[in-house]
């Protein structure tokens, strides 16, 4: 190193290569955890970059391009790629590509290589999945090879890291030479003749290079496997075995860490309302930021656990298989196979199902999914479901055989499921692409997970939600927090004025009196008074004020309905579900006399909470995920609209 | 006999060869996949309800969608695989 140089260089690195090229390993081993992840400007594909100190006077800005098979690009991943190879991005710097080639498919990898080298650029080639070749008793000649390409070659196993320090090496050695074009070009050639006659000179090179014991045929073992797995009976089998796995993580496993978390949130919101003064900024502290913080953390168990099982089912190459065997069904409805994952974790939780949703490379089939996920039944609705079902199903009613409130229960999820195939299938005329329509996917050999990957993707997805869809999520926990907890005018006071002097006076439960001072409290707010205020809207459906409110702040999170009702039927704990049903049975409307929770109101609000978006963290997450309100909130308006008139049908039809 | 069918036509087992591809952007598609004309086939599954069908070429499998098959011909060769 020439020591007298103080100047340090810094050059970008650009990673590119076929899908299942192994990429994101060597991308992985390059820079360690020493990465982040972002998007590209202005679309949805994933970002992700790192920096690696190679010299003491040379680091290189590593950036992952999207996974594609040549410079003609037919899906969003592989635009970006495009785009960013087209356009100068460099500012400035030396820009270096390295090709990570799959070894044993040395020909379509060539093929993106050369485009590359005929646009001029300072190319590296890494062959990658060296292993896999000497499996296939194949050899390559890689002097000859580079001799051939006149490309620095570097043969690697990036999965146990082998061939990384080559690789950091010849980057660091690397010296422009000039080159002579792979193929001459023609001007005005047809796409078609041009990668005609690369795969015609590849062709010949490879027949120099590569030598083969017998026939070249896909790996055995894969084929082997592929014979169970994708069985037209028994792969189902396996398949559904595997879904039920990652529905017991996302729905139960994840449960004692998700209350730990909850536990942990209200003990310290608690330690801290006990440690500071009454004030505004202690409420706002415990009640908004805190309550606000934990309501994003308690999601970190079902991402982990969702994102462990699709890191797993993609790196051994499973995840494929699952689209290979669900498209004919799912495309029908305009989804893809892949699209089955989403739909099935989001009767967990629709936000780690929908960050899932990533897995899918067409455009227009990854935002159907997104779109009609959250109208599966998630594991939030169960608290407003049981509360709503007990309330106006007698537990011994029948339905033939059946219990009628399992009945009832069964039926909303049925509901939700077929209301999100029937939107999809209507949608898919609606949403225009600029996609090929081709679809063609390549399924990898079968392969162990490497667990490092895994652990990237898991802390990778964690950091996506926490930092991008938690700051939008603590905005409207806040929004939300000063609408409930503030009044117009000196409503609030009056209040407090009233229960003052009531509170001196002995004889009077302490405990009962905060509780209905809570629940004027909340009336009063902006958030009750918008509740009022939109009665006559809601009557039709047959939800008087109390409903209201509870809708509106159960935005936050479907289960705040119970807490909201249980804080206007003012009975404290909102675990006391008994006595907040026996409240809310008992309740009669002032104008007629009659029973508020009639069994036509509580269809009713059982359909509404079925459809309506009533999440945050979901509109948050769609929000993030499509990279635009327009979709997060057609959405919410979609989702609502389908809600109202859904539930107005119900009421009238009960009543 | 050698005959002349289009791809969505073949059963699983049978090897074939890559006669022409009629849909141009198709066409460039599978050409940077590895697939060109003159290329060998083998149908290696298809999909319980006849759509996609994965087949092997150079060494790789691919899952195609029967709509796209219908744009490729291909000469049978063989029955059966052995």
């Amino acid at each position: 190193m020439d020591k007298g140089k103080q100047s340090k260089e810094i050059i970008q690195l650009l990673l590119v290569g076929n899908p299942n090229s192994g990429k994101s390993t060597v991308f992985n081993e390059l820079t360690g955890l020493n990465q982040q992840v972002g998007n590209f400007p202005g679309v949805t594909v994933e970002k992700k970059t790192g920096k690696i100190t190679l010299t003491s006077t040379l680091k290189a800005q590593v950036i992952d391009l999207p996974g594609t098979y040549s410079l003609s690009p037919r899906s969003e991943d592989e635009r970006v790629t495009f785009d960013y190879l087209n356009s100068n991005k460099t500012e400035g710097k030396r820009e270096i590509i390295v090709v990570v080639a799959d070894a044993s498919n040395l020909r379509r990898s060539l093929l993106l290589c050369s485009q590359l080298m005929d646009l001029e650029k300072s190319v590296i080639l890494g062959l990658n999945m060296m292993d896999v070749v000497e499996q296939n008793q194949e050899s390559i000649n890689i002097e000859k090879l580079s001799k051939a390409l006149n490309l620095p070659i570097i043969p690697m196993n990036a999965r146990i890291g082998k061939g990384i320090k080559e690789l950091k090496q010849a980057i660091i050695d690397f010296k422009e030479d000039k080159r002579e074009p792979f193929i001459s070009p023609i001007d005005g050639e047809k796409d078609v003749d041009n990668a005609l006659r690369r795969n015609q000179r590849i062709k010949e090179i490879l027949k120099e290079t590569v030598t083969t014991k017998g026939d070249k045929k896909a790996s055995k073992l894969t084929r082997k496997i592929d014979q169970i797995l994708t069985h037209r009976i028994g792969g189902y089998f396996i398949f559904l075995f595997i879904l039920f796995l990652i529905f017991q993580a996302v729905f139960s496993w994840s449960e004692y860490p998700m209350t730990m978390i909850e536990e942990g949130f209200i003990y310290f919101g608690n330690l801290v309302s006990e440690t500071f003064p009454e004030s505004v900024l202690t409420d706002l502290l415990v009640d908004g930021i805190i309550a606000g913080l934990g309501g994003i953390i308690i999601f970190i168990p079902q991402i982990a656990a969702l994102f462990a099982f699709i890191a797993i089912l993609e790196d051994t190459g499973y995840l494929s298989r699952i689209s290979f065997m669900m498209d004919g069904l799912l495309k029908k409805f305009g989804l893809n196979g892949r699209s089955i994952i989403p739909l099935l974790s989001g009767a967990a939780c629709a936000v780690p199902a929908i960050m899932s949703a990533r897995t899918i490379s067409n455009k227009k089939e990854r935002l159907l999914t997104i779109f009609i996920t959250p109208l599966i039944s998630c594991s939030a609705r169960i608290p407003v479901y049981t509360l709503l079902i007990a309330l106006v199903i007698p537990s011994e009613a029948t339905l033939g055989i059946f219990n009628l409130q399992g009945v009832v229960m069964m039926a909303l999820y049925l509901l939700g499921f077929i209301a999100a195939i029937a939107t999809s299938w209507v949608m898919k005329t609606f949403i225009k692409t600029n996609e090929s329509s081709h679809f063609i996917m390549e399924m990898p050999i079968y392969r162990a997970p490497r667990w490092k990957n895994v652990g990237y993707t898991i802390v990778n997805k964690v950091k996506v939600f926490l930092f991008e869809a938690g700051k939008i999520i603590i905005a409207i926990s806040i929004i939300l927090w000063v609408m409930s907890s503030y009044g117009p005018g000196d409503s609030f006071e009056k209040i407090d004025q009233k229960y003052e002097k009531g509170l001196l006076e002995p004889n009077i439960n302490n405990e009962t009196m905060a509780e209905q001072m809570s629940s004027e409290k909340l009336q009063a707010s902006y958030a009750g008074r918008l509740g009022k205020f939109i009665e006559p809207a809601i009557r039709p459906l047959g939800f008087d004020w109390k409903i209201g409110i509870s809708i509106i702040t159960s935005f936050a999170a479907r289960e705040v309905f119970v807490g909201t009702m249980a804080t206007i039927y003012s009975v404290g704990d909102a675990d006391n579900t008994t006595s907040l049903k026996e409240k809310m049975q008992n309740a009669r409307d002032p104008r007629t006399g009659e029973k508020v929770y009639t069994k036509a109101t509580g269809y009713s609000l059982l359909i509404f909470y079925a459809f309506a978006l009533q999440c945050m963290a979901t509109v948050a997450i769609v929000a993030k995920e499509t990279n635009s309100w327009k979709w997060a909130i057609i959405q919410v308006v979609y989702m609502g609209g389908l809600a109202y008139l859904a539930s107005f049908l119900t009421y009238q039809y009960f009543s | 006999m050698s005959q002349k069918i289009p791809l969505s036509e073949a059963k699983k087992g049978d090897l074939v060869t890559i006669e022409s591809i009629h849909n141009e952007s198709l066409s460039v598609q599978l050409l940077c996949m590895g697939c060109m004309v003159g290329e060998e086939i083998l149908i290696e599954q298809i999909a319980p309800l006849g759509d996609p069908m994965m087949i092997s070429i150079d060494g790789a499998l691919l899952s195609l969608r029967i709509d796209d098959a219908k744009e490729i011909n291909v000469l049978t060769q063989k029955e059966k695989r052995g």
